[in-house]
């Protein structure tokens, strides 16, 4: 597997442990876990692009 | 100087945001007339939460109560869910898994359009539909089955279905992403039939059995189904904010596995 994917599977999973974090940790850890969700997606976005779009 | 030159200088073009909202815009409209266009998807989508509805609602128990609340209300909000899901389903993930067993992802990733607004355009349409089938509802409910509500009750509740149609599209994405076109289709109903049922969305949850119910506490539809019925006054009183939080997760949970399901695609395909 490419270093990139790689790089994007382990944010991919780090997304969906701060998803498991915010449905048993309760409504108080949305206000950190939300943004940083955001962050986490946003910063693995730029995989998506082909650097031509 | 020659254009291929100019472009060979120049890989990555700038797009003015104008622009690239058209192309948003385009993608959005062309997706929604894709799917209105499908007989089977539209008839499918539409017509299974309004048939239950007329049926339930306002055939069989119309002058009947569940939790003070008059059942044609009270099953314009379950129901409501119940329609929104499956628009949100199939919509994304048989849409999804379809158009990867065409080929299609590869031709739109070798077109000018940002990738992004592809999965946008899928999310979108989902709600166009979800709300095409909660405003159906509400125009029979209120028709038909006497059901009365205020304008803002109407528009909070239009507007939570349809938002929370968004985890639906999430889940849609992972699922479009690791089913076949061919087995998508009924994974999808594997998963979203057994899900209704224990989310109370068919029985009223307070006549479900006591195994079922704490299993609902986990199921997304649920916790949406109850948002719903807490704005017409008929949910089991629990916070708003417990519900948002479980959607919120789920949707972020849904999300990350259909980046992996894309990333294994992408491995797939450029090695």
């Amino acid at each position: 597997m490419q270093r990139n994917s790689k790089q994007s599977v382990g944010w991919a999973i780090v997304l969906i442990l701060v998803g498991i974090v915010a449905f048993f940790g309760g409504v108080k850890w949305l206000i950190p876990l939300v943004p940083a969700a955001m962050l986490i997606w946003f910063r693995v976005g730029p995989a998506l692009g082909t650097g031509r779009n | 100087m020659s254009t291929a030159i100019v472009a060979l200088n120049n890989p990555q073009a700038a797009r003015s945001p104008a622009h690239t909202a058209t192309i948003y815009l385009k993608e959005v409209k062309y997706e929604f007339l894709k799917n209105l266009r499908l007989r089977m998807y539209t008839a499918s989508v539409l017509s299974f939460p309004i048939m239950f509805y007329v049926l339930f609602g306002l055939v069989l128990n119309a002058n009947e109560s569940i939790a003070g609340m008059r059942v044609p209300t009270y099953l314009i909000a379950t129901y409501g869910t119940f329609g929104v899901m499956g628009a949100s389903l199939f919509g994304t993930a048989a849409g999804l898994a379809s158009d990867r067993g065409l080929g299609w992802l590869q031709v739109k990733r070798a077109s000018p359009m940002p990738p992004f607004a592809y999965f946008v355009a899928k999310v979108i349409t989902s709600m166009v539909f979800s709300s095409i089938i909660v405003l159906v509802l509400f125009a029979l409910g209120v028709a038909i089955g006497g059901v009365r509500m205020s304008a803002s009750e109407f528009t909070r509740l239009l507007a939570t279905l349809v938002a929370g149609s968004l985890p639906f599209s999430a889940m849609g994405l992972a699922l479009g992403y690791f089913a076949g076109p061919n087995s998508a289709p009924p994974t999808i109903n594997l998963i979203y039939l057994p899900m209704s049922f224990c989310s109370g969305l068919w029985v009223p949850f307070m006549f479900l059995p006591n195994v079922v119910r704490q299993i609902a506490l986990v199921l997304p539809p649920y916790h949406l189904s109850q948002l719903a019925l807490g704005i017409v006054d008929a949910g089991n009183h629990e916070t708003n904010a417990t519900h948002w939080e479980v959607l919120i997760a789920f949707t972020m949970i849904c999300l990350g596995i259909a980046r992996i399901g894309f990333q294994r695609d992408q491995e797939k395909m450029y090695g």
